[in-house]
This record gives C-alpha cells, sequence and structure tokens, in this order.
C-alpha cells in the first residue's frame, strides 16, 4: 500500500509595531506624576519592532526609541498579543 | 476506526489527530490536514482552516476521562506549565469531577495536588502545594454561577507579561526568569454572572497569606553555573481583600483574533492588619502602616482587532494598572517596565522606579502604575506551509 500525508498548515505573518509605555510612581514630588493626570507626552518610552511568526514560533526585532538602547532580537513561542 | 480499515481520499481530522498509517490498523490513501480546524474556501483560498494549536504544556501532559452515570471524571498528570526558579518544574496530579444533575445545573470539583521539584531548604516553602476549586453553575451557558477555592500555591508578580510557557522556557534554557513570586495561602469565593457568551462580570472575596520566598538553584540548559537572580521580598502578612472584575470579549478566535476587541479589568481592594513590611527608600513609598493597612488597584485591558483585508490586520491595545486609592501599594502589586510582551525594545526591568543607588540584587517592580499603548501591523505572508508525510511503499 502506500500513503502520503501532510503536517498542519502553518501561515507565516509579518507584523510591525509601536509601544509607548510610561511606568512611575504616584503622588506629588520629583519623578513622580500626580494622582489625577495621565503622564505627559515627555514622559513615555516608545520602541518600534518588526518580526515574523509562524504561528508557533516568531523572530522579532526591537529598538526602543526615547533612549540609546541597542536593537535587541528576540524569538516567542507566541504572537505577541 | 477498526482495524483494517481503508480510507479513499481525503482525510479531514477536525480537532484531533490522525495516529493511521501503515503498522497502526487502518490505512488511508491520499492526502491528509491533520490537527486542523475545519473552514471555509473562497476564491480558492482557505479562509478559516487553522492549525489546531496545542500549548508546549499539553505536550506532557497525561489524563483520563470516564463517566460513570451523570458524573465525569478526569484523572490528570501534568506539569505547571512553566519552569521557574522556586519551584523548578511543578508536577501537578489530582482528578477533577463534572456533574450535571440537570440541563441547567454545572457542577465541578477540581483538586490538584502540586509537587515542587527543586530541592529547598528554607522554611519558606514546601515541597507540597494544593489548590481545590468547587464550582456550581446555573442557566449556563447564560446566567449565575458560585464558586470557591482553597489553595497553596507559587504566584507571580506582574502576570500581565509574557505567559508562563514563554517564562519557563526562558528559564529553563536561559537561567532567564522573567518573572517574580511569593507565597499564597489561603481561600477565596467567588459570584460571577454571566449574561451573555462575551460578557462576564465577577465578585469575589479572599482571605489569604502571601509571604516571600527565596530563590533556589533548578537546573539550566544554558549558564547553569551562574547563580539565578534573588526573588525580591514583599510585604509579608494576611490579607483580607475585595474585587470586582468585568470581562468582554468579541473576538472569534482566543489565539488568533481576526476582529473585534476584548476588555477586562477589575478593582481590587485588600486590608490587612499584621503586614510586616519591607523597608523601601522613601523616594518608592513612604512606610506603611503595619496595623489598618489598605490600598486599592486597577487593572484595564483593551484590545481592539482589525480586520482590514484578507492579508492584513491592524491590532491596538490599552493595558493600565496601578494604585487607585488608599495607602501605597505593596511589593507584590507594583510594576515596572520592559521585557519581551510589552515593551520589547526595552531590557526587562529597564525601569523598576527604584531611585538612583538603591541595591537590590533582585531588581523587584516598585512602580505604582504602568499605562502602555500597543499598535501591531500584521500581514500575511505566506497563505500556507503544506509539509508532505514521506511516501511509503508497502508490497
Amino acid at each position: 500500500m502506500s500513503w502520503t500525508g501532510s503536517s498542519a498548515l502553518t501561515r507565516c505573518t509579518s507584523s510591525s509595531w509601536e509601544t509607548r509605555a510610561s511606568p512611575g510612581l504616584t503622588g506629588d514630588g520629583p519623578g513622580r506624576v500626580p494622582n489625577n493626570r495621565i503622564p505627559s507626552l515627555d514622559e513615555w518610552k516608545a520602541d518600534l519592532g518588526v518580526g515574523a511568526d509562524a504561528g508557533w514560533i516568531g523572530v522579532y526585532l526591537a529598538k526602543a526609541v526615547t533612549d540609546g538602547e541597542p536593537v535587541r532580537f528576540f524569538i516567542r513561542l507566541e504572537r505577541r498579543f | 476506526m477498526d482495524s483494517g480499515g481503508v480510507i479513499h481520499g481525503d482525510v479531514l481530522v477536525a480537532g484531533g489527530r490522525n495516529d493511521g498509517g501503515p503498522g497502526r490498523g487502518a490505512r488511508r490513501r491520499g492526502t491528509g490536514l491533520l490537527g486542523c480546524r475545519p473552514g471555509l474556501s473562497r476564491g480558492g483560498r482557505h479562509t478559516g482552516l487553522e492549525e489546531r494549536r496545542r500549548s508546549v504544556g499539553e505536550l506532557a501532559t497525561a489524563q483520563r476521562t470516564f463517566a460513570t452515570g451523570k458524573v465525569k471524571t478526569t484523572l490528570r498528570l501534568t506539569t505547571g506549565q512553566t519552569y521557574n526558579r522556586i519551584e523548578g518544574l511543578p508536577i501537578v496530579f489530582g482528578p477533577a469531577f463534572e456533574y450535571r444533575p440537570s440541563h441547567d445545573i454545572f457542577m465541578r470539583l477540581d483538586a490538584r495536588g502540586i509537587l515542587r521539584t527543586a530541592g529547598n531548604s528554607s522554611p519558606f516553602r514546601d515541597d507540597f502545594g494544593y489548590s481545590v476549586r468547587g464550582d456550581i453553575r446555573f442557566n449556563a451557558p447564560r446566567g449565575f454561577g458560585i464558586g470557591g477555592r482553597v489553595y497553596s500555591e507559587i504566584r507571580g508578580i506582574e502576570e500581565h507579561t509574557l505567559p508562563k510557557d514563554e517564562i519557563g522556557w526562558s528559564a529553563f534554557l536561559l537561567q532567564r526568569d522573567n518573572r517574580d513570586y511569593f507565597d499564597a495561602q489561603g481561600i477565596v469565593g467567588s459570584l460571577y454572572f454571566f449574561p451573555s457568551r462575551r460578557l462576564r462580570i465577577e465578585a469575589n472575596v479572599r482571605h489569604e497569606w502571601e509571604g516571600s520566598v527565596r530563590a533556589t538553584d533548578p537546573w539550566s540548559l544554558l549558564r547553569n553555573s551562574e547563580v539565578w537572580r534573588a526573588n525580591p521580598l514583599i510585604d509579608d502578612g494576611h490579607y483580607n481583600s475585595a474585587g470586582i472584575g468585568i470581562e468582554y470579549d468579541t473576538r472569534n478566535s482566543g489565539a488568533r483574533p481576526a476582529a473585534a476587541g476584548g476588555s477586562g479589568r477589575g478593582v481590587e481592594r485588600g486590608t490587612s492588619d499584621d503586614v510586616a513590611p519591607v523597608t523601601l527608600p522613601t523616594a518608592v513609598r513612604d512606610p506603611i502602616p503595619t496595623h489598618s493597612y489598605d490600598y486599592t488597584r486597577l487593572t484595564l485591558d483593551l484590545r481592539r482587532y482589525n480586520r482590514l483585508s484578507a492579508d492584513d490586520r491592524l491590532n491596538l491595545r490599552l493595558w493600565a494598572g496601578g494604585w487607585l486609592g488608599g495607602d501605597p501599594l505593596p511589593v507584590q502589586r507594583r510594576l515596572s517596565l520592559g521585557g519581551l510582551d510589552l515593551v520589547p525594545g526595552y531590557e526587562f526591568r529597564a525601569e523598576t522606579c527604584a531611585p538612583a543607588g538603591f541595591a537590590d540584587p533582585a531588581n523587584a517592580a516598585l512602580c505604582d502604575r504602568a499605562i502602555f499603548t500597543q499598535a501591531e501591523f500584521r500581514h500575511r505572508l505566506a497563505d500556507s506551509i503544506r509539509l508532505h508525510l514521506p511516501r511509503q511503499e508497502q508490497p
């Protein structure tokens, strides 16, 4: 007899993203954000990234744009979100 | 399929695995799409056919389900689907019982023991943990339910970041455990409503002991000779808390949503009369009271998945959380920035809100609040890759 088969289908997808974040301490004083407002634009950090995934694994490059961080390469086993 | 049976034509296995082939009893001819979800074909392209994904944790799961009358019993032996510097590889075992006395009532009892494989000589962590959960739902799938759980478990701090299986692989392979942990022992009761399949509203009350645990020295494939990052001390104590949570999810797929959105939010108010606080710099927080301590914390997660075309998606996310009121947050409720999940352009714990000169080998997250926004554009590069199994001939 003969038989053939095929594995699970896998989609390859590219992604590019932009992230902004602002962690901090609340309250009054230096380095703190008052409780009654969200951080101003200059208090946010941001990064840009590109990558490709095949569903079960993805490879990505990310670069912070608000600080002098190096380009980072990383592997994910799940989609970013 | 009986032994010796022959299938002529293609095989589509929806939601399972095809273990057939030579020597396995049944025979098949033609091509097969294994482990796929059924889908539609439009214009010669598959539009809904997806690989059925199993999490890494499922690969090491053994379970057996059988029914006796109206009671369905599942016996399970699996991992905790993670690997960390506190427990090593947690082994989870135990039975779960489901009972449906009528069409409108569903009852479940899930008992799990947890064996922590990493050696530990300190008195701060037991080698065994447990979780026993009971749940009764009325008028499912639209109705309400009550639940309760008693537990002794190792719980993560900042669990909104990487999934725990990816945390586990990073720790196992690279000795990089990108999460902190504490010991939680207590009891929680919850009341929840689900007026539709999309919406769930839950209120819960909890009483638990939260205590610091030390990092152990589990084996890792690389960098095994290095020392694991210290696990931070937390504000130990008995905590009473009450919380309200709302989840609204209109995604068409939890793993690969193409359109729609989801949101989850919760407010937690905690109190303690015997908290033993960690001493932190006053630049982070003033000393917290050891009696009549209370805090309020908010978590908000909004997501929107937009289908721009057959091949393009634009996904948006807003995550915000942190202090909302009361005394300063305990260490185990604080936040940070950096790491592979939310802002991967920054290294893990790039911003912890610790003042300059504050020496902390654990590099603990100390921020009161954090807010993240993400915009992601996805484009399908290839519709599918199909790897054909080798053709075998048998006389």
